[in-house]
């Protein structure tokens, strides 16, 4: 089928597969999965500039469908989200000047890449060595980390100013209570406590400035690698601010809405997307994220995060590769292996879900089913 | 390349068009477009679960009453 945006020939039935690969694993892990669209694109003859656009484009409606059917099970908490997103738009800003001023020195691609390997590298280390680590403690069931006593610290926090002015909220709370504005009841500004809390993540009390900050850094490491940065917020927020599992990948997505707007946006205005060749996958990835998304109610919290280390494994280990082909000019092909490596683990990473979600549905009984 | 037709080559013809000439227009399409379709998606596959559920339910509360 020839797409008239992007002027290639793909087949439909490849996009479809990728669609609903990248739906899945956004459903289950609360991933926009760009890095995997990007590569699996490249390796359908897209061109490149196309392939992020389009990707990023996907990115934003399956967060959409994805973040809607987590809503709908109770798993996105906006006011974390929204607290997120103050800092996410200044980290993103920041990190457009630094890829500016590498893109000037002429060292941005292999920055990038080295980053994503170390960084890629030891996250999915890190997970997996978690899950293991929690796996062989006896009677640790359920969503237990290694690093309870840190996300215990972070929470504890105390980061000053402990309260702030905000102007305009004695008018609003004026006018949400149909009260006078006056100088003697509070008038234009109120002074508000920097702590919040957030029930719905568990967390009794946290300072805004930790939301905050770790909505700054994946703003700026997204912005830096040029991808949604749910595969860094979903396990900050799980081993650093000791959000529950299901709650970080529900919000996580509110977040990757967010940055796949602007991206989207961005590459839309330089004519840079392919509307036909994303909404073929959109309408597959719909699919997926309805497998993903209800298999995170009936899978073990540890056992999502078992299977995401492995999925940022395999993708540090496919960029690794892709550096080498970059580098050594013989060995080329490995730019192929890697989008096929990364595909191959991410399609039997969905098999592995399926299975997993049509097991804990027979083990139901069919009252509880009907309630989920 | 496959898919022939009037409607396909209006549709290409459209695409091309519009996303060369109307820049914002087209941006702001692409993201309406998206947008809705994944909501339209997300309740079309809702419905279908629903449905989908509550037939199984009966039909396995039938099979329960004969057994």
């Amino acid at each position: 089928m020839f797409f008239p945006n992007a002027g290639v020939v793909v087949d439909p039935a490849l996009l479809v597969l990728l669609g609903l690969i990248v739906g899945t694993l956004g459903g289950f892990f609360g991933v926009g999965g760009g890095f995997l669209i990007t590569g699996g694109l490249l390796v359908f003859g897209v061109p490149p500039i196309f392939a992020v656009g389009t990707g990023l484009t996907l990115v934003m409606g399956s967060s959409i469908i994805n973040m809607l059917k987590h809503k709908g099970l109770g798993h996105v908490d906006f006011r974390l989200g929204l607290l997120m997103v103050c800092g996410t738009v200044p980290g993103e800003i920041l990190a457009e000047r630094l890829n500016v001023a590498l893109d000037e020195a002429g060292i941005i691609g292999p920055v990038i890449r080295y980053v994503y390997v170390i960084f890629l590298g030891t996250l999915g280390s890190f997970i997996v060595y978690d899950y293991l680590k929690v796996r062989r403690r006896a009677g640790a069931t359920g969503d237990t980390t290694s690093t309870e006593s840190l996300a215990r610290r972070v929470q504890s926090l105390r980061i000053p100013p402990h309260s702030i002015w905000l102007p305009g909220l004695g008018v609003l709370l004026a006018i949400a209570t149909r009260r006078k504005v006056t100088c003697l009841n509070g008038g234009w500004a109120r002074r508000v406590s920097t702590r919040v809390s957030l029930p719905l993540s568990e967390i009794q009390s946290i300072s805004v400035f930790v939301p905050f900050s770790v909505g700054f850094g994946v703003g700026f490491m997204a912005g830096l690698l040029g991808a949604g940065g749910g595969f860094i917020l979903m396990p900050l927020l799980v081993y650093v601010v000791g959000v529950p599992t299901t709650i970080a990948i529900g919000t996580d997505l509110f977040q990757i809405i967010i940055t796949g707007s602007v991206g989207t946006f961005i590459y839309a205005l330089g004519n840079h997307v392919d509307l036909l060749m994303a909404i073929i996958m959109l309408t597959a990835a719909s699919v997926g994220s309805q497998i993903g998304a209800t298999a995170t109610r009936f899978v073990n919290p540890g056992r999502i995060r078992g299977l995401f280390g492995v999925t940022v494994l395999s993708g540090g280990v496919a960029v690794a590769l892709k550096e080498v082909s970059e580098s050594v000019s013989r060995l080329h092909f490995l730019d192929t292996v890697a989008s096929v490596l990364l595909l191959g683990v991410s399609g039997a990473i969905c098999l592995v879900i399926a299975g997993l979600l049509l097991r804990a549905v027979r083990r139901r009984p069919a009252r509880e089913e009907v309630r989920a | 390349m496959g898919y022939t037709g009037g409607m396909y080559d209006a549709l290409t013809g459209f695409l091309q068009h519009f996303s060369s000439q109307f820049p914002l227009l087209w941006a702001l399409l692409v993201m309406a477009v998206v947008a809705g379709t994944g909501l339209g998606l997300y309740v079309f596959w809702e419905l279908v679960l629903r449905w989908a559920i509550n037939t199984w339910t009966r039909s396995r509360g039938r099979a329960g009453g004969q057994g």
